[in-house]
């Protein structure tokens, strides 16, 4: 067991068994993926945000040995996706993105939620992106932005 | 020097912790926050980790003659979307952390990290649920309030590990739980106070009080509860201020850096007075 296997962003890769290394430090010092951020460190404001198996998971408090076997995407892998240009849409056009360090997350967040949940409530849109902290736009534009993602978007996300 | 390990099978899990001392790292949302170090080093752990997160046999929920069993590693989200989750712990999971946190944490890391403020641990004291301990030689079954002895203690010994929590699925009369603190997507308890009420025949069946943050752990006062069986709800709502002056007494509330005593103690007693008069409201209305 000398190596920890898993796809990042649909690629098959074989990364050295470094079990408690944490999935944020591999994805940004190792892959080059910037995308998601390190805000607090302690999984309280987002901006660390991945998709594991479809489903969100801070990056920051996730161990390597956590991914193994799993799909990994990051902001960066999602871009190609046609749901990611309806979500970008939609933040551009409510103004949701100001100095844009927490708008990785918050799209991760977004496209997480509407996965699950491709018709949410403004509650479940509170919930959705309850992790994710923003120090500008104060929230309202980035629920007004998913709401009108959900609303232009066809599910399957 | 033993290697991290993650484990595949059950077997193997129990097999190592037989062997050597291990960190057991499920969810790993405490854990990994706790043994944080800086940006881009690895976390310091001090002891070899055992993760449990390939362990399929871990994941899960049935439920069996009135029990729900659900696995020691299944999800947080996992239990709040099963159908025959208790609506009290559905209700208490919802106000844990948030998605990305709740897809990763589990009850049995909320258990056996034995915070004081550990929201389902109130819940599940409340739910009488117990928990399932096993080691590569026996299995046996406790309360929950058995297992946390203080703060961040559990009488877990070194090879043994939590598998399950079994939650008698009993339906309340009448449940809350109420939670106080800051932010809600990451706000540590200040207190949290989760209650049960099962009536039979007009009377009290069933009176469980749990409250979370006020001391060094989650504290149910039993012998104040039991005396509250047997008798009517007119009783309830009668005696009911000085059923809180004993409870708050019993339950002596502490100062720390979240919070002081006196409101700690201010808070615990109109805590109790909303589920009291809620109850009564709710079976008169
Ligand atoms: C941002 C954030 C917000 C949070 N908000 C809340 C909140 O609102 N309410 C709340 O109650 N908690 C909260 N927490 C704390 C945490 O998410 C919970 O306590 C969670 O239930 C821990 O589960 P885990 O599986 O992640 O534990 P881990 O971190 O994996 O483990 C915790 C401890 O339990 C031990 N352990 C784990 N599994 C087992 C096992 N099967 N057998 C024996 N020992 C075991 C570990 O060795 C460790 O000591 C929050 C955490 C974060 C990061
Ligand atoms: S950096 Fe991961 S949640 Fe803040
Ligand atoms: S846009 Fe600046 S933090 Fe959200």
């Amino acid at each position: 067991m000398n190596e920890i296997r898993f796809w990042l962003n649909g690629k098959e890769v074989h990364h050295p068994y470094e079990p408690t290394k944490r999935l944020l430090d591999v994805l940004r010092d190792h892959y080059s993926l910037t995308g998601a951020k390190e805000g607090c460190g302690e999984g309280e404001c987002g901006a660390c945000s991945v998709l594991i198996d479809s489903l969100i998971y801070p990056a920051c408090i996730t161990p390597l040995a956590h991914v193994s076997n799993a799909q990994v995407y990051t902001i960066e892998g999602i871009k190609t996706l046609p749901s990611y240009a309806i979500i970008e849409e939609a933040f551009i056009e409510e103004g949701a993105v100001q100095c844009g360090i927490c708008t990785p997350g918050m799209v991760m967040a977004t496209l997480a939620l509407l996965k699950k949940t491709p018709h949410p409530t403004l509650e479940q849109i509170k919930d959705g992106i309850s992790g994710n902290l923003c120090r500008c736009t104060g929230y309202n534009m980035i629920v007004k932005a998913v709401l009108r993602a959900s609303l232009k978007g066809e599910s399957p996300w | 020097m033993v290697e991290h390990v993650i484990a595949r099978s059950l077997d193997e899990a129990l097999d190592c912790l037989n062997q050597h001392e291990y960190t057991i790292l499920s969810g790993g949302t405490d854990h990994m926050v706790q043994k944080r170090s800086w940006a881009g080093t690895k976390p310091l752990f001090t002891k070899p980790v055992l993760f449990l997160h390939q362990v399929k046999e871990l994941y899960g929920i049935k439920v069996d003659s009135n029990v729900m069993e659900i696995g020691a590693m299944t999800s947080m989200t996992c239990i709040e979307e099963h159908p025959q989750t208790p609506t009290i712990l559905k209700e208490c999971i919802r106000q844990i952390a948030s998605p990305g946190i709740r897809n990763a944490a589990t009850l049995a890391g909320n258990i056996a990290n034995a915070s004081p403020a550990a929201d389902a641990v109130c819940v599940l004291i409340a739910l009488h649920a117990k928990v399932v301990i096993s080691s590569a030689n026996h299995t046996y079954e406790t309360f929950v309030e058995q297992v946390i002895t203080g703060p961040r203690k559990t009488i877990l010994k070194q090879n043994e590990m939590i598998t399950a929590i079994h939650i008698p699925l009993l339906v309340p009369t009448f449940h809350a739980f109420y939670k106080v603190g800051g932010r809600m997507a990451d706000a540590i308890s200040k207190i949290s106070l989760a209650g049960f009420i099962y009536i039979h025949n007009g009377k009290i069946a069933e009176f469980r009080l749990c409250f979370g943050a006020v001391g060094p752990k989650v504290i149910r006062n039993v012998e104040q509860d039991f005396a509250m069986l047997g008798k009517d709800i007119e009783y309830l709502a009668m005696e009911m201020d000085s059923y809180i002056d004993s409870y708050i007494e019993a339950i002596s509330p502490i100062d720390d850096q979240r919070s002081t005593k006196e409101y700690r103690q201010m808070v615990a007693k109109n805590l109790i007075k909303k589920f009291i008069l809620s109850f009564v409201e709710a079976t008169n209305g």
